[in-house]
Order: structure tokens, then C-alpha cells, then sequence
């Protein structure tokens, strides 16, 4: 990510991505932003916790290289999605077989992060919402359009079907949300106003 | 992210904790920076994140093969802080309480020993995760993202606080409790986890043996173990061929 | 789900409207055969319109606050609308019809013939746990127990409270099918033997003569079972055995052949003839019955009585003499404790006998569905969603967002850069969460055209907001145009350019812009831009008179609301001054004073929370098909003059209760 010389806070990529300079982006080399995403200050990704393609490094492997040369993928952000501060990007990781890997985050367009939320999704929709300080446990799938309420707790592996609205500790589905959400402008459909007013 | 190739050995990079030598040397020397840094004692098989901090006044210990993830931050202004071996704390974390203001004042209060922080083996504190002075968590607990443990709490053995749940000060956790639901108060919910063998009207009608809930615990410690040989090779200074 | 400020709801108009209201329908139609009064004099000042609208349903103004407003308020993107009938439709205003059944978990449709056999429940992997309703996995133990080679056993475990089925002493021999397991282990021996034997007592031996009979048949069949006595039936059997039941009973005892006796229960029960039935139970006394009628001229067609369940054949379950004592010893020992013990909220999904947390089983997940939606009254499909559980589109979907201007509220930033939607860091940007009382604000309010047609808006609202808490309003354009919405692409090509113009024309030479009055402040491709100006109130408690909240409840006092109003208004720059002067006397409002009595001085919840109603008047010129995506013939020339009229509610923010 070369970053086009910018004052203030936000630097701005070549695809229009904005990064707080304060933002903490770990292994970047795993992590690829579709593009006019914002990461706000202190948000943490962590991009250095990918997939280790060698599959020997159960118990007693002494050395293991990470192999940085095969850029395993880490987390996907797709096009306008809003990471805001102090939120944690973590990719799931569980263990199969007996050998303990992480799995890619996948995050699609359009989708909002809310301020402190840890998620730890394995995917999540475009035009998801994950409201403040909301947990999204390891490898939970949510689908697109689905909302995520504010200090809800989605539990480890859970499945939020789209348009749901789920909240509460541990989340449940609470409601859905309308038909027109998401409509450009909308409840649901700011991301681009969002990313508009970010940095000026 | 920057890597440091010249740190083979496990100690975090210089810029925290220049003040603790290679392995366990704790000089209480805080350095006339403007954040103290506190002297950390780290055993050779721990990972640090190199983007970790450690400030404070009294000495922090951090035990074998625990990992310490990226922007955790550890404070000693009130006390020790010791974390046993084999925990996992994540990033983002914040244990002991920060400094009472931003200016440097290195120790305002520093009674005796202050109140220590301890945290046993196999503990994992989530992301986001605070705790506070005075905690003291026995082995094998799970405190999970965006909890919080309040002042002189003390957790018993293999118990669990569950996302964004809150303990209150003062509160003594019995071992195998599992504290979930809303944050603290009404919202809150406990139970115990089974440990041993349970003979409910429905396992006694299937009429097998039935396995001890502890099972599930050591299937989970065994997943934890994992976790950290997985985490050992991922976290901190990217490219030094790891150690051990 | 409440809203950040600043946020705008839309009134559906079904809420003051009775349903088979004609007026509603011809309102809505198209206006030429409408008489319009006020098309002659647009209104300078907004408050104007609303008195001269007299003889129309809208001419009491809208309070955010009453009580029925909370039905009848949504934001935007949940209304749907009706092209038949032309007019917005909540979801009140609307019937569903299902789509498909799914599991939220595995996301597998289920197919409407297997839904009510499985209980409304995923047959498959899915569970939920039972101590905190977060979904359980299914895992195996083979790192403690056995090698790696996914052998067993395998439990399901919740990552949440981590309860596992070991709690209840369940594990599963594979990984599959678990919800067959379960139920063979729930349900094994005893449940089995039982449910056997009930179905083959089947056969309506329901009345008292055989009753005999009955029993020595359950006991013989007891006697060839496992079990010498009777074990009680599981929850689902003795359910299914008192269905039956009563349901032969229902046939019994129906006095009338002609009776509509349903094969349900609901429906025996329900119909006219089962009621004089149990009614004529209880009134065999002379003056009742004559009050009902019927029952006395025939005493002969007397039905037979219904009698109970007699029989755990029946369904009938009796507790054993001790079970309570048990409980209570079980209750009381020192490993259960009042952790052992099952909560309410985990009791209510569980059987009815489940005391204790050993007895609670896994809960299969609930089946969500996927619904179509009509319109209540022309029956018109406004919602078709795909089959496909997984899928997010939709055959049709008219929502109200296509048809009406999406309004969007955020305050007017004097001299910065751009108004922030929310509560920004900007020092210049009034705080929604607490706004300071006489303080006026100004808003910008922005009407985003979707449809193909350009529309004129006249916008309205009373000058002061009703409620005790008397904020003024004044749009300072009430009647705009705003341009038509052009193709989809065009949007998409122009979305970042159109931004950049917005952005270029706020930042820039807006600057010194100053709002004025009848002017709009800013207008794109199809959407524009007015200014609110909003002086809010003080809130009850510091001051000497306080309104009562009753008086809004009637009409009548709506219409004093709006005069008080428009004395209010009269006085209003005095009020203005004197704020600023911190002369704080002139805070009685139009006369709050004179109201007599000691007045509530507690600030009711939300009254704080300033809520501006707007009436909002769309007029359009357009095809007879106002799709026109779908019309081939754009350049018909019939044009059709339409309009379309609501309320919408502005939230603003909350007012601080000290004057600063």
C-alpha cells in the first residue's frame, strides 16, 4: 500500500482506502482492502495471524517458517466498508485434526464495524452491521444484510441469516430488518456517505 | 510489523523493556523516561509481541510459553503484575490500571508492594479484555473479549466470564463458573460447569457410561496448547526463525 | 432499535384511518377530481397550510408523542408501497404469506410437509443450547480420549457458556443425525415401549363402559413390557395421548352431526354448537339457560359429557405420592443448590417436569421463514422474495423508498466543512444529545427524489412541536421541486462526481452561505436540500408552568395547541432575545402560566427528546403506469397528475434540561 502523501489523520491509497495513521495494521502482506475501506485510529488488525500452509507443525516442529514468501491471506475488506476505532479484526482460527489453524476473515462490501467491536468472523456479508462494542466470535458466519445490535455477543460458530437482526448475550434473533434496507442513503445503505465524510 | 532480525532470543524488542535483561533479571530501575517502564522479567519461552507495553513502576513477570499478543498493555503502577506460564493475552488487552495521569509522575502511589495482579497458568483474556488491580485468576480461567475484571477479584480455577460481562470489585468467582449474559447485574447469568461424571434421568435410561464433564476441559486446554504452539510461531517480530 | 440523532420516521397514514375508510382511498387517487384548496396560495408560512386544511383528515397535527404514534411510525426503509392503491403500507397494513421454512443455523430449507411433523424444528445438526440458547456445535473428544482419527464420541458443546451434553450425560456415537440420536436416547426404552402402546390404544375407547376394558388392556400391555409399572409417558407421547383423547372425546360428544367439527381441536371447540354445549354444562339452572336459549325447549338433545383422561394410556400422568418430596431433598442437597436448579427462562423451552439443569435437553434450532407480502386490501403482492433460503433477492419488491423522497436530517454546520450527519468532533456542530433550550438550530433537511418523475414537495409543520416541551419550527422553504431520478447507472457513473459536487459546493463556497427564507439551500440531480430552524424549547421543571400533558390527548386541545402556537409565535423573537440576554422571565411559553393546578414538574421519559412532525405533500405528474421500468411507452402523453401526503416525524435530539 503506497500511500499518496496526505495531511491529517487519513492516508489514502491508491484505491482510495482511508487508514488512520494510528490505526494498527499487523502483517499487512496478508490483508488485502478492496478499496475505498476507512480504518479508523486504534482499530487492530491483525493480519500477521494467517494460515500456515505447512501442515507438519502439530506438537514438536522446533523450527517453522512462516513462509512469507506465499502471501496467505489473512483478512479481505472489501469495497466501502468502515472499520471504526478501537475495533479488533482477528481472524477465527480453530483446531481440526489436531493441528490448530487460522482461518481467512473474510469482510464484503458495505460493511460497518462499530467502535471497540472484536470480530472474529469467519465471513461477513456485504452490508453487515456490527454495532459498538459488539463480540463476534471465532468462525461465526454472518450473511449479508444481517445487523448485529450494539454490545451483542454472537456466540462462536453461529450463523446470522441475512436481513436478521441479532442482539442481546448471547445474540439471538431479535427481528428483521425492512425491506429497503440498505437502499442507497438508508439505514443500512450510508457506507458511502460514511466514507465521504471521513478525513475531512 | 517491522521485523527484528537481530532478537533471536525471546526477550521483546528494546524499546519497552531495555530495562529487563535477557532472561530474568528484575531491575527495578524505571527508567527517567516519561513512561516508566517497568522492569519485565520473561521467561526465554514466552512470545511477546513486539508492539506490547509494559509500564508501570513495580515489576511484571510473565511466565513460560505464554503469549502475549500485539497492543496488549500491561500497567504496574499499583503493584506487581504476574502472569503464570502457558496463558494467552490478547490484543488489545489491558491489565493493571494506567497511569493516574499522563504526566510522568513515576509512582505516585506506590505503597509497599502495592496490590498485585496474578494470573495463573492457562489463563486467556480475550481481546479488549481489562483487568484490574488486585485481580487474581487461577489457572485454566477464560476471560473473554471486552470483559472486565474490577479491583480485588479473584476467579477460581476453570472458570469462564463470557464476552463483555463485568465483574464486580470485590467479587470471589468459585472454580467451574461460568459468567455470561448482559454486562453486570440483572443481565448476568451464572452457571457451573459439570466436571465430573453426570448421571441424569437420561443417561441413566441409555444406560452407558457416561465420560466426565472434565473431559471437555482437557479437550479444551489440549486445543489451548495448540493455540499457543500455533500463535508462538505467528505472533511477534515476523521472519526471526522462532526459538525454543 | 432506537436511533442515533438525527433521524426521520415515516407515519403511515393507515394509523388514523380506519380501514374500509373511503376517504383514505380517494385521497390517494389521483387529484384532478380532488378539490385542493390549497392550491391557489401556496403557503409562505408553513402553519398556514395546516389550518387552512380544515376539512381534511389532516388537520390536527401529528404528535410524535401520542401514544398511538408508536404504530404508526417507521423508518423509511421498512415501508413498503402499494401501486394499486397508491399509498404507503406498513407492516400493518399488509398480509404474509410464507415462503419457505429454513434453519438459521445450517441455512437448509425445509420443505412445508416436513415442517410440522419435525416440530417447526431443523431435523438436522442444529441445536441450541439449552443454558443460554447459543447455538451448540457439535465436537468431537477424540484429542483426550481417543486417537485423531475422528473417531467418537462426539457431544454437542456450546462456545458460549460451555455447557455440553456431558452436562446431562449424553455423548453421540457419531457425528450425523444427532437430532435422531437425542431422541432415541431421550426417548428410549420407556418412552418407546409407551408410545407403542398408545398407538395401539388408538382406537376411541373413550367412553365410561369400557373404560374397564381399558385398563386391564394397559396393564397387560405394561405386563409384556419392560417395565412391570406403567412408567409416565415422556412430554411428546402424553401430549400426543391427550390429543387423541380429546379429540375422540370432541367426536363423541358433538350432540349435532351437522356440527363443523374440524379435526382439530381449535376448531370443535370454536364453533357455536361446542359452545351452547359447554355453556349448557354449567347453565342447567332455569334462568340461565333460558338467557341462552336453545337448551331449554330441548332438554332432550342433552349431549353426553365429556369426561377426562383417566388412564396413563390417556395421557393422564399421575406424580408419584413422594415425587414432590424427592424434588425437594434433591433441591435442598449440597450438590444442586440453587445452581442446579433450572431457571425460568431455561424452563420455559423444556419440558414441563424439567426442574433441575440435569434435565435440559438440547433445543433443535427454531425454523425461520421467508415470507411474501400483500397488500390488505387490493391483494396485491408487494413483497416476493426468491425461494432460496440463501438468497437476498427479491421477484418483487416495492418498497416505499422507490416512490417517496427519502429524507435525511443533519445539522447545519456554520462555516465548516461540510455537515457531519453525526455528532462529530467538530466544536461547531450543536451536540443532538443535549441541545440547548432557546438556542435556535438550524438543520438541513434533504428529500432524495427515486422516482423517475420530478416531484414538488410542500412541506409542513405546526410552529410549535406539541407536547409539553414547546420547540419552534420554522421551514424556511416549505415548497420546492426536486429533480427526477435518472437511470440506475447513470447513478452509479455519477455517484462519486455528484458526491464530489456535494462535497465541493459545502465545503466551499457555501462558507458564508446564509439560509434564507424561501430559498432552498441546495439542490442536486434529484434531491434538495431546505432549512429547518428549530428553537427548542425548555423542558418542564425549571420553569413555573408546565402544560399539562393531558390536554394534547384530545383533538380539540390540538387545535389550542396550534393557536397557543401562533400566539407563541407572535412573542417568539422576545423569547429569543431574552435568551440570549439571559433574561430568563420570558420563558413562559404562550401562556403555559395560566394553566391552573399544581402541574407535574418531572420530566415524562423522552419528553425531552425533540421530535418535529412534518406534513409532507408530493405532487407529480406521471404515466399511468408509474413503473415505468416496465412500461415500453415512455413517451405517452396522458400524464396523470398524482400526489401523495404524510406525516414524518424529525428526530432531532434530546434537550439539555439546563439552560446554558
Amino acid at each position: 500500500m503506497p500511500p499518496k502523501a496526505a495531511k491529517g489523520e487519513y492516508i489514502e491509497t491508491d484505491t482510495g482506502n482511508k487508514i488512520s495513521r494510528r490505526s494498527h495494521i499487523h502483517g499487512t502482506q496478508h490483508i488485502i482492502l478492496g478499496g475505498k475501506t476507512v480504518i479508523q485510529a486504534e482499530a487492530v488488525i491483525r493480519g500477521d495471524l494467517f494460515r500456515s500452509s505447512s501442515s507438519s507443525t502439530s506438537t514438536s516442529s522446533d523450527q517453522n517458517q512462516p513462509a512469507p514468501s506465499a502471501p496467505s491471506v489473512a483478512i479481505t475488506v472489501g469495497r466501502y466498508s468502515h472499520i471504526s476505532k478501537q475495533a479488533v479484526l482477528r481472524p477465527p482460527s480453530r483446531l481440526h485434526r489436531g493441528v490448530h489453524s487460522f482461518y481467512p476473515l473474510k469482510i464484503g462490501d458495505h460493511v460497518f464495524v462499530g467502535e471497540r467491536a472484536v470480530v472474529e468472523a469467519a465471513t461477513v456479508g456485504n452490508h453487515v452491521h456490527i454495532g459498538k462494542e459488539a463480540v463476534v466470535g471465532s468462525m461465526a458466519i454472518l450473511k449479508d444484510f444481517a445487523v448485529v445490535l450494539d454490545g451483542a455477543v454472537v456466540a462462536p460458530g453461529m450463523v446470522v441469516p441475512s436481513w436478521c437482526v441479532v442482539g442481546g448475550a448471547p445474540a439471538r434473533i431479535v427481528g428483521e430488518v425492512g425491506e429497503g434496507y440498505a437502499v442507497e442513503g438508508a439505514d443500512g445503505g450510508l457506507a458511502r456517505e460514511r466514507y465521504r465524510l471521513v478525513g475531512r | 510489523m517491522d521485523p527484528r532480525q537481530s532478537q533471536h532470543l525471546k526477550p521483546p524488542p528494546a524499546h519497552y523493556s531495555r530495562s529487563s535483561s535477557q532472561s530474568s533479571s528484575a531491575s527495578p530501575s524505571p527508567s527517567p523516561s516519561p513512561t516508566p517502564r517497568a522492569p519485565v522479567t520473561i521467561h526465554p519461552t514466552a512470545t511477546i509481541a513486539d508492539t506490547a507495553i509494559f509500564h508501570g513502576t513495580h515489576p511484571i513477570s510473565i511466565g513460560a510459553g505464554t503469549i502475549v499478543h500485539p497492543r496488549a498493555r500491561i500497567y504496574s503502577y499499583e503493584g506487581p503484575v504476574i502472569i503464570g506460564e502457558n496463558c494467552i493475552i490478547s490484543e488489545k488487552v489491558s491489565i493493571g490500571a494506567p497511569p493516574p495521569s499522563p504526566s510522568s509522575a513515576p509512582s505516585p502511589s506506590s505503597p509497599s508492594d502495592g496490590i498485585p495482579i496474578r494470573i495463573s497458568s492457562a489463563v486467556t483474556v480475550g481481546p479488549s479484555a481489562s483487568i484490574l488491580p488486585g485481580a487474581h485468576i487461577h489457572s485454566a480461567v477464560v476471560v473473554e473479549a471486552l470483559a472486565c475484571i474490577r479491583r480485588r477479584v479473584s476467579i477460581g480455577a476453570h472458570a469462564k466470564v463470557c464476552a463483555g460481562c463485568e465483574i464486580a470489585e470485590q467479587t470471589v468467582l468459585k472454580e467451574w463458573v461460568v459468567v455470561w449474559g448482559k454486562g453486570e447485574g440483572f443481565g448476568q447469568r451464572r452457571r457451573i460447569r459439570a466436571k465430573g461424571v453426570v448421571s441424569s434421568p437420561t443417561s441413566t435410561a441409555q444406560g452407558l457410561q457416561s465420560l466426565e464433564g472434565r473431559v471437555v476441559e482437557e479437550a479444551r486446554l489440549m486445543a489451548l496448547k495448540r493455540e499457543r504452539e500455533a500463535l508462538s510461531r505467528l505472533v511477534a517480530p515476523v521472519g526471526g526463525g522462532k526459538r525454543r | 432499535m432506537s436511533r442515533p440523532f438525527p433521524y426521520a420516521y415515516l407515519s403511515c397514514p393507515c394509523a388514523d384511518t380506519p380501514m374500509p375508510d373511503p376517504s383514505r382511498k380517494r385521497r390517494s387517487r389521483e387529484s384532478p377530481q380532488k378539490p385542493n384548496p390549497e392550491q391557489p396560495h401556496p403557503p409562505k408560512v408553513p402553519q398556514g397550510n395546516q389550518e387552512e386544511d380544515e376539512e381534511q383528515e389532516e388537520d390536527q397535527t401529528f404528535d410524535p408523542r401520542s401514544p398511538r404514534s408508536n404504530f404508526s411510525l417507521y423508518p423509511p426503509e421498512q415501508l413498503l408501497y402499494c401501486e394499486d392503491c397508491h399509498q404507503i403500507k406498513c407492516p400493518r397494513c399488509i398480509t404474509e404469506e410464507i415462503v419457505c421454512w429454513y434453519c438459521p443455523s445450517c441455512l437448509f430449507e425445509t420443505p412445508s410437509s416436513m415442517v410440522r411433523s419435525e416440530g417447526n424444528r431443523c431435523a438436522r445438526n442444529c441445536f441450541n443450547c439449552p443454558a443460554c440458547t447459543a447455538p451448540l456445535a457439535v465436537t468431537t473428544l477424540e484429542n483426550v480420549t481417543g486417537g485423531g482419527s475422528q473417531q467418537g464420541p462426539w457431544v454437542l458443546a456450546c462456545g458460549y457458556c460451555m455447557w455440553t451434553t456431558l452436562d446431562i450425560g449424553i455423548k453421540f456415537d457419531k457425528p450425523t443425525n444427532i437430532r435422531t440420536q437425542l431422541f432415541k436416547l431421550t426417548d428410549s426404552s420407556r418412552g418407546r415401549q409407551m408410545s407403542k402402546t398408545f398407538t395401539d390404544l388408538k382406537s376411541p375407547l373413550s367412553t365410561y363402559a369400557s373404560i374397564d376394558e381399558q385398563f386391564a388392556a394397559s396393564s397387560t400391555e405394561s405386563k409384556n413390557g419392560d417395565l412391570a409399572e406403567p412408567a409416565p409417558l415422556d412430554p411428546e407421547a402424553q401430549f400426543a395421548a391427550l390429543k387423541n383423547f380429546y379429540k375422540n372425546q370432541i367426536a363423541e360428544t358433538s350432540s349435532s352431526p351437522t356440527d363443523p367439527l374440524g379435526p382439530d381441536f381449535g376448531a370443535g371447540f370454536s364453533s357455536p354448537g361446542a359452545l351452547n354445549r359447554i355453556m349448557s354444562l354449567y347453565t342447567s339452572s332455569s334462568r340461565l339457560s333460558s338467557l341462552y336459549g336453545g337448551t331449554s325447549k330441548k332438554p332432550k338433545s342433552k349431549p353426553p359429557v365429556m369426561r377426562e383422561a383417566l388412564t396413563a394410556s390417556e395421557g393422564l400422568k399421575t406424580p408419584a405420592p413422594d415425587a414432590e418430596d424427592t424434588i425437594i431433598q434433591r433441591m435442598v442437597s449440597d450438590d444442586c443448590g440453587w445452581d442446579g436448579l433450572a431457571s425460568l427462562e431455561q424452563r420455559t423451552f423444556q419440558a414441563p417436569d424439567a426442574r433441575f439443569v440435569e434435565d435440559l435437553l438440547p433445543l433443535p434450532v427454531l425454523l425461520r421463514t421467508k415470507r411474501s407480502k400483500r397488500c390488505k386490501s387490493c391483494k396485491h403482492i408487494l413483497v416476493k422474495p426468491e425461494f432460496k433460503p440463501q438468497s437476498t433477492r427479491f421477484r418483487i419488491r416495492l418498497i416505499a423508498l422507490s416512490y417517496i423522497p427519502l429524507p435525511t436530517l443533519r445539522p447545519l454546520v456554520p462555516g465548516a466543512h461540510g455537515g457531519l450527519p453525526t455528532v462529530s468532533s467538530s466544536s461547531l456542530a450543536p451536540n443532538l444529545d443535549a441541545l440547548p433550550p432557546l438556542r435556535t438550530v438550524q438543520l438541513l433537511l434533504t428529500l432524495k427524489n427515486h422516482m423517475f418523475d420530478p416531484v414538488r414537495v410542500t412541506l409542513a409543520t405546526p410552529s410549535v412541536t406539541p407536547g409539553r416541551v414547546a420547540s419552534k419550527v420554522t421551514i424556511l422553504c416549505p415548497q420546492f421541486d426536486i429533480g427526477a431520478n435518472s437511470d440506475v447507472w447513470d447513478e452509479a457513473l455519477q455517484g462519486t462526481s455528484v458526491g464530489d459536487q456535494r462535497a465541493s459546493s459545502r465545503g466551499g463556497g457555501l462558507y458564508e452561505k446564509v439560509a434564507e427564507a424561501g430559498k432552498v439551500w441546495d439542490k442536486g440531480r434529484n434531491w434538495t436540500t431546505v432549512v429547518l430552524e428549530v428553537v427548542p424549547g425548555t423542558l418542564p421543571g425549571g420553569t413555573a408552568g408546565a402544560r399539562r400533558r393531558v390536554q394534547q390527548a384530545t383533538g380539540a386541545d390540538v387545535g389550542g395547541t396550534t393557536t397557543r402556537a401562533r400566539g407563541g409565535d407572535g412573542i417568539s423573537g422576545d423569547d429569543d432575545d431574552g435568551s440570549d440576554d439571559d433574561a430568563l422571565p420570558a420563558l413562559d411559553w404562550s401562556g403555559q402560566g395560566q394553566d391552573p393546578g399544581p402541574q407535574p414538574q418531572q420530566l415524562q421519559p423522552d419528553e425531552d427528546v425533540l421530535e418535529i412532525p412534518v406534513f409532507v405533500r408530493m405532487e407529480w405528474d406521471s404515466d399511468n403506469q408509474i413503473d415505468q421500468e416496465q412500461s415500453v411507452g415512455r413517451q405517452n402523453a396522458d400524464t396523470v397528475k398524482r400526489e401523495l401526503a404524510y406525516w414524518m416525524v424529525l428526530g432531532v435530539g434530546k434537550i439539555n434540561p439546563k439552560i446554558v
